[in-house]
């Protein structure tokens, strides 16, 4: 055999024995879309601080990674045309009408693909969308897009399109019928979209336009996530609430505060307890990403103790898939290597307080990380008919740990009864690891450390059998130390006894030596 | 042998010398404003670091921090220069204290002075400075009363040995209320010694006595309960003269401090309760308690939470935000002081572990805050050694244990009470002061202890337990001035401690003459 046919032959084994792996070795959600992350670069002029715009940005943000787009984000005063070289997208915001022209000069430029949003679009995509835009103040509108609708959307101030070449995506008519455009419309590498408020069926609608954009086809799924699980809350009241979405038919997620300390105390094993149950109803568990406090944050410490609680995770039999955390957290890399980085899965939520929108990075996307969305503000939104539309992307609809036990009952009724085809995450590929353990899912399998995860309901053990260990004192000079402690009380008692003795003698000294000398006292 | 006899001469020379220009009590004040002047006003100047508390009393006194990186020297480095507002400042008083008024008086020294845009900490270290001065020469006038020579220059180097030590000193560049908590218990504690001594002006010292307990109580909001047991001994000074204008101006005081000491405690601000409260379970009852779980039974919080045990307020990263609501309705609004102390008056066993807690941090003198500024090249959280040997001793030295802090009340108490007994026997209730007035400083000291722990857990203990130091200082101070002095046994006792002056003025005007 010629040294060519050997080589030729080692070539076709090597062929042979990486042909299984590739076809069974799962690939991360961005991959399996076949689509390398677009990177966007998002520029707005204000935050809208205070206006119905605020949040806008950081909407947008969730909703391009969520997407799978890299996204940086800058203020319009920050832009440089340069910037736009190492992006292939470009998104501008005008939040504030009196800023939109100083942002259209800004990228004045540009003549890659671009998606504005706000009023005053710039000539370039008026030319390209053959665009011509009016505003109408005070109206009450419907949105609708996608077969969701939503009635009696108050704006102060609306522009719109009317007139227009291009796909169009939505409606936004008002009630008075002066008002009658789309919500959306692109065209090539550009679209516009004249209003954008979060909080209301623009969110879902501008994700339609997000997505035709950006090219994402990949189907979506809409999970259900309950926030707010520590281990302060009434934990008998979560495995209930597993029971009941579990008898519902209700897969769901629920984000759990992490614990750092005392891990060994009964309260972190009726905690564990509580999150076996929910796994064993069908529930995933996701970790959330606590957020710092005003001592700082140093990665070293986070990723320490992140480690440490998956770990107990693991050794408690719970196989968590994911993590989750505030957007701003994700966006910090610091934050994101030290409390983000053990899963390709992050599930983000809006901010709690106010952060930097402005990075000086592009954000990179994760694998999967579907786009949280209140629960209430889903079921104000109608549709035509009880089967729900495919959602533009991922969708987590949230509920926050009820305050009470009606309140929790009322949510799981309204959750059965909304016909909302609540997927299971276990059912995608999802991977989570810390320094000692490993859990994934895959087609419905829930994995630890490569074996089936054990979804038993695992009794409560008894809360005779829950205390709390003392430490252990040092003894080894136990004896000595009782016996110096025996002497000293001894001798202490006895010096004590002499004082009164010689008290009583010296007194009577004292006496007696008047007495001799003939006087009286 | 003739060298010797030299050397002993020419000590006896220098001390005729001194005592002919220098008394003891001046000599004390001037070896304390020595090492005051080397200390805070020389280069490399020390003062203390920033533990994360200045920002309370900065800007509520139209201060700010100026230097770009100054969080980075926090707890490390003691920074001098503080910016002055130059508009107006919209920030509240965070915390209501007497220190407030040093802080401004500083300021208005420093705007009068042409330095209006930026504020030098060493202003306010020079008031501090002179009035500690005057406390120690006061202390040293009282405690070496008709000592002889030697006792007199002796006490006088200890005092200096003492409060000279630059655990205590290094306050007076900061903007910590210990300052104004040590200059005030000496001059309360010098007062009231003077006026059992007879050594001055009664009204002045009645003043004295009365304005230091008032600005004492108000320096900290853990003084309230201070101002409390300083009142009830400014009642024993109604009963001291006969005449109405005395004894009505007395009382009027002995009511107004009793009414500051309740008032101190109803102006605590909430966010600086939350962080002593969330200490005082996490760090205090659940650290001590056999059952954490159990202990928090008796206050009806969820049992939980147990797992907050050795939890600081401070913590980078916590299941719940401290701050949260979460926190605050299921957590720290179902205890207060009083349901704490209640526990711990329930639990013995817990209150015995606390109290040794307290008691093994309340012989430190010192910080681990750092002395030196950044630019004096020293690394970040250094402490001077130059007069710290009192401190270090004490440290060293004192043995950390309840058991130890009871035997030294007991001993000191025992010590004093044959005369007190004489005195009360006798009807002088001047002479009787002296029990008193030494019971009120070590009561005081075990106050500030319990007040901490119950107030606080075992968080930042050296700091809180101050007060109980300088008390110890003080009284052993003073109680090692009488033993040296023999105004507690002896031959000389009664002449020395002034009760046979107090006798013959008692015979003086019961036979009618002035």
């Amino acid at each position: 055999m010629s040294r060519f046919a050997a080589l030729k032959m080692w070539l076709l084994m090597l062929l042979c024995l990486s042909l299984p792996a590739a076809v069974l070795a799962p690939v991360p959600a961005a991959a399996q879309e076949g689509a390398k992350p677009a990177s966007v670069l998002l520029v707005y002029d204000s935050l809208g601080v205070d206006t119905p715009a605020a949040g806008s940005i950081e909407a947008l943000q969730r909703l391009l990674l969520s997407l799978g787009a890299t996204v940086r984000t800058i203020p319009s005063d920050h832009y440089e045309p340069a910037m736009a070289g190492d992006y292939c997208k470009l998104i501008t915001v005008c939040n504030t009408e009196d800023l939109c022209g100083l942002l259209a000069n800004d990228v004045a430029g540009y003549t890659g693909d671009w998606l504005h949003i706000g009023p005053n679009p710039p000539d370039a995509l008026r030319g390209k969308l053959a665009l011509r835009t009016e505003t109408a103040s005070r109206q009450s509108i419907k949105l609708s897009a996608g077969g969701f609708a939503q009635d009696h959307v108050f704006v102060s101030r609306l522009p719109f399109i009317a007139e227009g070449k291009g796909e169009t995506y939505g409606q936004m008519a008002s009630s008075e019928g002066t008002v009658h455009a789309p919500f959306g419309i692109s065209s090539g590498g550009y679209a516009y979209v004249p209003y954008f408020e979060p909080g209301n069926l623009s969110e879902i609608a501008i994700a339609y336009v997000l997505r035709a954009w950006l090219g994402a086809e990949a189907p979506t799924q809409s999970y259900l996530l309950i926030r707010g699980v520590t281990p302060f809350i009434d934990l008998d009241r979560l495995e209930a609430l597993s029971e009941q979405l579990y008898d519902a038919g209700i897969p769901f997620l629920v984000s759990v505060s992490p614990l750092f300390n005392n891990t060994d105390y009964p309260a972190m094993q009726r905690y564990m307890t509580a999150l076996q149950t929910v796994q064993s109803y069908n529930g995933t568990v996701l970790v959330n990403v606590p957020p710092p406090s005003s001592m700082g944050q140093d990665a070293s410490i986070l990723k320490g103790q992140m480690d440490g609680f998956l770990n107990h995770l693991a050794e408690a039999g719970i196989a968590p898939l994911g993590m989750s955390g505030e957007l701003k957290r994700a966006q910090e890399q610091v934050a994101r290597d030290a409390g983000f980085a053990f899963s390709d899965t992050a599930l983000l939520l809006p901010n709690e307080a106010g952060g930097s929108a402005a990075q000086s990075e592009a954000v990179q996307p994760f694998a999967s990380s579907p786009y949280s969305l209140p629960a209430e503000m889903l079921l104000q939104i109608s549709r035509g008919n009880k089967i729900w539309p495919a959602f533009p992307v991922n969708l987590a609809v949230t509920l926050d740990w009820f305050e009470s036990e009606a309140a929790q009952d009322d949510a799981v009724q309204s959750m059965a009864g909304s016909w909302l085809p609540f997927a299971d995450f276990k059912s995608g590929v999802h991977r989570l690891g810390s320094n000692a353990h490993k859990s994934e899912s895959l087609d419905g399998a829930l994995l630890l450390d490569g074996k089936p995860a054990d979804l038993q309901d695992l009794a409560n053990p008894a809360e005779d059998e829950l205390t709390v260990k003392q430490p252990v004192q040092e003894e080894s000079f136990h004896l000595l130390f009782s016996v110096q402690s025996r002497i000293l009380i001894v001798l202490i008692i006895t010096t004590l006894m002499l004082f009164v003795v010689f008290l009583t003698i010296g007194y009577r000294l004292y006496k007696k030596k008047y007495y001799k000398s003939g006087g009286s006292l | 042998m003739n060298g010797r006899l030299r050397l002993r001469m020419r000590i006896m020379q220098t001390i005729s010398l001194l005592k002919k220009y220098i008394s003891p009590a001046t000599l004390a004040a001037l070896g304390v404003a020595l090492i005051l002047l080397i200390e805070l006003f020389v280069p490399p100047y020390i003062g203390m670091a920033d533990n994360g508390d200045y920002y309370r009393i900065l800007y509520s006194n139209g201060l700010y921090f100026n230097m770009p990186d100054y969080t980075s020297q926090t707890l490390g480095y003691f920074v001098k220069t503080f910016g002055i507002f130059q508009y107006y400042n919209e920030n509240s008083a965070l915390l209501w204290s007497s220190q407030t008024m040093f802080v401004r008086l500083s300021l208005g020294i420093s705007q009068l002075f042409g330095s209006d845009q930026q504020f030098d900490i060493r202003i306010q270290g020079a008031l501090y400075s002179v009035l500690y001065v005057g406390a120690v020469y006061l202390l040293v006038k009282a405690s070496t009363w008709k000592a002889s020579r030697r006792a007199g220059y002796g006490l006088a180097a200890a005092a200096i040995f003492v409060f000279g030590d630059i655990g205590y000193l290094a306050y007076f560049n900061s903007f910590y209320g210990e300052s104004v908590v040590l200059i005030m218990l000496l001059y309360l504690f010098s007062a009231a010694m003077l006026l059992y001594q007879r050594q001055n002006n009664d009204y002045f010292l009645l003043f004295l006595f009365g304005a230091s307990a008032m600005i004492l109580t108000t320096s900290k909001q853990q003084n309230a309960p201070i101002g409390l047991i300083v009142g009830l001994v400014a009642v024993l000074f109604v009963f001291m003269r006969k005449e109405k204008i005395f004894r009505t101006l007395a009382g009027l005081q002995a009511v107004v401090l009793l009414l500051t000491a309740v008032g101190t405690y109803a102006l605590i601000p909430e966010q600086f309760v939350n962080i002593n409260k969330y200490h005082a379970m996490t760090r205090g009852v659940l650290m001590t308690a056999n059952n954490p779980e159990e202990a928090l039974k008796f206050f009806g919080i969820d049992k939980q939470f147990a797992v907050l045990k050795g939890e600081i307020y401070y913590n980078q990263f916590a299941p719940i935000p401290v701050e949260s609501v979460e926190m605050q309705e299921q957590f720290l609004d179902k205890y207060g002081f009083p349901s704490i102390a209640r526990y711990y008056l329930t639990h013995p066993g817990a209150a015995s572990r606390i109290f040794e807690t307290a008691a093994h941090n309340a012989f430190s003198n010192r910080t681990k805050l750092g002395n030196y500024e950044e630019s004096a090249g020293k690394p970040f959280g250094a402490r001077t050694a130059a007069f710290s040997g009192y401190s270090y001793l004490k440290e060293l030295a004192a043995p950390k244990t309840s058991g130890f802090v009871v035997l030294w009340m007991v001993v000191i108490a025992g010590l004093y009470a044959p005369s007190f007994y004489r005195a009360v026997k006798e009807r002088s209730l001047r002479r009787a002061l002296r029990l008193p007035v030494i019971l009120m400083m070590m009561l005081s000291g075990l106050c500030a202890m319990a007040v901490s722990v119950i107030g606080a857990g075992d968080a930042d203990l050296a700091k809180h337990e101050f007060l109980f130091a300088v008390a110890f200082d003080l009284v052993t101070f003073w109680t090692i001035a009488d033993c040296a002095c023999r105004r507690l046994w002896g031959p000389n006792a009664k002449k020395n401690s002034g009760e046979e002056d107090e006798g013959s003025l008692l015979a003086q005007q019961q036979g009618g003459q002035p």
